[in-house]
């Protein structure tokens, strides 16, 4: 079928937008490190570019609300007390966590979730940093606002909407953006590829993804990833027949906008699957992953990322999800199988980038609808706020850990009621950081994170939270 | 009561009214009498009178109606199903519809293991989840009670439960009495359905309030919130105040109001304690989960030492009185949120969103809900009435309404195509029904949502046009680049290949499961084959409920008429149709 050119609506719209002099969106851009000012043409630049300017940011979503005070528990005798009283039968036994050595650090000892030695190795290896009780929020907030129901993200402790949230990082509204989706706004028509989106799902549709063009392009994790229409293309009368008849069904213009919708997925997925199992072929990696899903998911994105030059692919995002975090029952055998399977897939996945050389051109990050209740619901937790989250990659300024770990007790200034705890960081800052990396300017994370300016000043020399070596 | 008041809608261009009664109407609706129309104001150009009873294929039009109507409210249906609906009107086959008795899955999964526990003598019979699939395909497939079969799929995608686990997987009975439970109400009430829903153990498993204990401050022990939330987040009155016209109420300074606060659901989360194992020998606690003798299919019991007494605060100043049983506290508490004004719109918004159109309007939404009375007897019927035979569902130029209609669910496109033809069905019930494997290529299947917010959100709206006239279209939230084209080679697999199967065929039997597969049978379009019109214009009614324009007619009349084999033909025709954007937007 005939391909609908990205670039060129993309490139348009940047021109048209420029031309009316605004500055959102397409204006100001990136400070691409060696971007040249009169360098209009981005494509071109881009294409004709080397290697290492490669960048991609992989997502990795813990569906459900991981509770992630159980992934990093408080050693130190007082603070493990603490934790222990307010968790009850929640807790874990103190003699069972990995006791983390952060360089700088010191506001108490942290340990990592037994289950986690493939991470423990990587946090030590200075690959893997913590950034402590992260969430979503509008504005810094405090108990009483709270009660007041002042400037707050709707939906708090709703999956649907905490879950989206965490993806869009507008959460006052039903974003229909995610910033990966307006990341890729910005920088799409720098790929020299145009015809393949630059934000690929392992898990399918997602607003993370998903921007005013930007849209997600879901692989599987077997084969080349993609699939096509049997028998499209094919050579006998009854395919040569079928393919004609397809195309004309599908490329039709149609009035009607849910058929017009539909037919538009069917051509650009038949398109795409096209040029992306011509790109991925028999890519391989030698890197061993486990049989997990979420193993099997990330090796597919360490294929494609091996082809991100047959893909024209100078920037990516890749989005997986790894549901089943839920555990208001069976919390504690659960969630350590469940982060036995995280930790070695991320450790797998990080192996698998050295191996490919792109170590410092990839950086995974996890998010999760929210942490859970402190305290126990019997053999499980309940729905809470803010959460710890691990980042990883070479450029992340790693064996060190981010904000303040929050005092676990009950009835502090932080604490909701049944161990809810306020967010001590906006996903804003936490996404900023990466966006950064990724090459956004600051002037730029304005359009990219709409609050950010209630959390940092983009004026600063600093960088939003400073784990990243930018 | 039924809907015979003053409702205008006709599917013919000129009606002759007799003397001053105006019969408002529609075809099939069984008011026919003496009503002459005079032609079809659809897209086809055919002339000339006609009285709107009988049914041969010169009424066509009427034919096309039956079939769009089936397909509202049923999985898909044959011709002669079509044929004796229009025949009967649409009021009447309702009535008929809600007369047929339940066939539940539960007998037909433990029949289906049974007779392979012949074959594996001396080993413990476990109804594993794959019985649960065949049974669900058998019933479907062969069941009279069409209406209540598919009432019975929607509402286990409103009230979902996750059967991705091992309990699930190796106990399909708790999915085959839920799912049983859910039909079983499809034509009772809201209140009797969720006081089923909440005490299935099934659902106490899944939103984990099955041995919920009451708080423990001396441990810092809460009781458990998760039903307390998705029973009001998802199967009652959602999140923000509605009016009957299903759009959120503002307040004061231009914001939505939500429907209750955490601090509520901890509240709610106090009633739903102390529900436990149902068996007479039942006990509480999680010794109760252990092994497969004492996973028990019936209701939850109340074990009333580890329900919470105190007084609890639920929503608009009801206060439950301390010291009540749990069974009265959740009797209380299901009557509260049944009768809240949220909860006519909510669900009957929903419903109609699986039936008939993702964008109901608001009058639409007002005129259902307002048949919507939860603790009537059998008032589902009323508002099933309500929903289909309302005149923005039966509107006769659907296609001309853009705002109407939706993205036929994925594997409802399955299930129309096993509908549509006679099959004959091989004695060891071999349906190749692994239907999470099919699930998996096409993005949904029964009983297998990833998660208690199904497979789609209600009001996810796709990028692009219709997102840009502030319209939804849940699913196409599983319409991605994989699922599209897997949903395209699945009708390939069916109408190309004939293998109904599904593409994963599990086990070493391979063989053996195509040979047991049933038939469909295509005589009737065999016999008109090679007159690509003929062909088309019974396919259109039988499997596009009439929805295909000439544009598709002609990409598809193009494509058969250069092939010689009849088979060829009917397998190209059929491929064509099932894939169009016309039959994939069901108006």
């Amino acid at each position: 079928m005939t391909s609908k050119k990205y670039s060129r609506r993309s490139f348009l719209g940047a021109a048209s937008c420029a031309a009316v002099g605004s500055t959102t969106f397409f204006s100001t851009l990136f400070n691409l490190q060696s971007m040249s000012a009169a360098s209009l043409d981005n494509s071109r630049y881009f294409a004709s570019s080397v290697n290492d300017d490669y960048r991609a940011l992989v997502c990795i979503m813990l569906g459900g609300g991981n509770d992630s005070y159980n992934m990093v528990v408080p050693i130190s005798n007082g603070e493990y007390n603490d934790y222990a009283e307010t968790r009850s039968n929640q807790a874990l036994a103190k003699n069972t966590l990995l006791p983390l050595s952060p360089v700088t650090y010191n506001q108490n000892e942290l340990g990592l979730h037994p289950s986690m030695p493939e991470l423990k190795n990587l946090f030590d290896e200075g690959k893997v940093a913590i950034i402590n009780n992260v969430g979503t929020l509008v504005q810094p907030t405090t108990k009483s606002a709270y009660e007041n129901g002042a400037n707050l993200p709707f939906g708090l402790f709703s999956h649907a909407d905490q879950d989206q949230q965490w993806q869009t990082s507008v959460p006052q509204i039903n974003s229909p953006t995610g910033w990966g989706g307006r990341l890729a706004d910005m920088v799409q028509y720098a790929n020299s590829n145009q015809d393949i989106s630059m934000n690929i799902s392992l898990s399918g549709k997602n607003v993370f993804q998903l921007g005013q063009e930007a849209s997600e392009y879901t692989i599987l994790p077997t084969g080349t990833g993609s699939i096509g229409i049997q028998g499209y293309g094919g050579e006998s009368a009854f395919d040569q027949i079928r393919t004609t008849a397809v195309s004309s069904l599908m490329e039709k213009q149609y009035q009607d906008i849910f058929k017009q919708s539909y037919a538009s997925v069917i051509e650009a997925s038949q398109n795409t699957h096209e040029l992306f199992s011509a790109a991925v072929g028999n890519s391989t990696i030698s890197t061993v992953f486990s049989e997990s899903d979420l193993s099997q998911r990330l090796k597919m994105i360490a294929r494609t990322i091996k082809v991100r030059n047959e893909l024209g692919a100078k920037r990516q995002t890749f989005f997986v999800r790894f549901d089943g975090w839920d555990h208001h029952d069976e919390l504690l055998n659960i969630q350590s199988q469940m982060l036995g399977v995280l930790s070695k897939a991320m450790s797998e996945f990080q192996s698998a980038l050295a191996e490919l050389a792109v170590e410092d051109c990839v950086t995974t990050f996890t998010i999760s609808d929210f942490a859970r209740t402190l305290t126990s619901n019997g053999n499980g937790t309940d729905h809470a706020w803010g959460g710890n989250v691990l980042v990883m990659g070479s450029k992340v300024k790693g064996k060190e850990i981010y904000g303040t770990y929050p005092s676990l007790k009950l009835n502090t200034d932080i604490e909701l009621g049944g161990g809810v705890l306020i967010p001590g960081i906006s996903t804003d800052e936490y996404f900023a950081e990466m966006a950064l990396w990724y090459g956004v300017s600051k002037s730029d994370l304005l359009t990219l994170f709409p609050n950010i300016g209630n959390f940092y000043n983009t004026f600063s020399s600093e960088s939003p939270i400073g784990f990243m070596n930018l | 009561m039924r809907i015979t008041s003053i409702i205008i809608f006709l599917c013919t261009s000129q009606v002759s009214l007799l003397g001053q009664f105006r019969h408002y109407d529609f075809i099939g609706a069984g008011h026919s009498n003496e009503v002459t129309v005079t032609t079809s104001s659809s897209t086809e150009n055919i002339s000339g009178e006609r009285t709107v009873d009988g049914f041969d294929i010169s009424n066509e039009d009427q034919l096309k109606d039956a079939s769009r109507f089936l397909a509202h409210c049923t999985f898909g249906a044959d011709m002669a199903t079509i044929q004796m609906t229009a025949a009967m009107g649409y009021e009447s086959w309702l009535d008929e519809q809600f007369e047929l008795p339940l066939i539940p899955l539960t007998p037909v999964m433990k029949q289906l293991s049974a007779l392979e526990e012949d074959e594996n003598e001396g080993e413990e019979i476990l109804f594993f989840f794959p019985y649960m699939e065949k049974a669900w395909m058998n019933n479907n497939l062969t069941a009279p009670d069409l209406l209540r079969h598919r009432l019975a799929f929607i509402w286990s995608q409103i009230m979902v439960i996750n059967t991705n686990s091992d309990l699930f997987e190796d106990h399909g009975q708790l999915s085959s009495t839920f799912y049983d439970m859910l039909s079983q109400n499809a034509f009772e009430n809201y209140r009797q359905l969720i006081q089923d829903v909440t005490y299935h153990p099934a659902m106490g498993l899944f939103l984990s309030h099955y041995n919920n204990p009451k708080e423990d401050p001396a441990n810092n022990i809460h009781p458990d919130e998760n039903y307390a939330r998705e029973v009001m987040q998802l199967f009652s009155i959602g999140l923000w105040e509605l009016d009957q016209y299903g759009n959120r109420k503002y307040d004061n300074n231009g914001q939505f109001i939500p429907t209750y606060s955490n601090a509520q659901i901890k509240e709610f989360a106090q009633v739903f304690t102390g529900l436990g194992n149902g068996s007479e020998d039942g006990v509480f606690g999680p010794s109760a989960d252990d092994g497969f003798e004492s996973i028990s299919t019936l209701p939850m019991k109340m074990y009333d030492d580890y329900h919470d007494t105190s007084e609890k605060h639920l929503l608009n100043g009801l206060v439950l009185s301390a010291n009540q049983t749990g069974d009265l506290d959740i009797s209380q508490t299901l009557d509260h949120l049944s009768s809240h004004a949220n909860t006519a719109p909510f669900i009957v918004k929903s419903l109609i969103r699986f039936l008939t159109t993702s964008n109901p309007s608001g009058p639409y939404i007002q005129r259902v809900a307002s048949v919507f009375n939860p603790s009537k007897e059998g008032n589902f019927k009323d508002v099933i009435r309500a929903i289909l035979l309302d005149p923005e569902a039966r509107n006769c130029n659907p296609t001309a309404t853009y705002t109407f209609g939706k993205l036929r669910e994925p594997f409802l496109r399955r299930m129309n195509y096993l509908k549509a033809f006679p099959m004959s069905v091989n004695e060891l019930g071999h349906f190749g029904t692994d239907t999470k494997c099919i699930g998996n290529t096409l993005g949904q299947s029964p009983l297998n949502a990833p998660s208690v917010f199904n497979f789609f959100l209600p009001e996810y709206s796709p990028q692009g046009p219709i997102n840009q006239q502030y319209l939804v279209g849940p699913e196409f939230q599983i319409l991605n680049s994989t699922n599209s084209i897997g949903l395209v080679n699945d009708v390939n697999l069916m109408a190309v290949e004939r293998n109904y199967l599904g593409e994963c065929i599990e086990g070493d039997g391979e063989e053996d499961d195509l040979n047991f597969m049933s038939q469909l049978d295509f005589s009737a379009e065999q016999a008109v084959a090679m007159d690509s019109d003929l062909l088309l214009q019974r396919l259109d009614i039988l499997l596009a409920n009439g929805l295909l324009s000439l544009d598709t007619k002609t990409i598809i009349k193009t494509a058969i008429d250069q092939l010689d084999d009849p088979e060829d033909r009917i397998k190209m025709a059929m491929y064509l149709i099932m894939i169009s954007p016309d039959y994939s937007i069901l108006k």
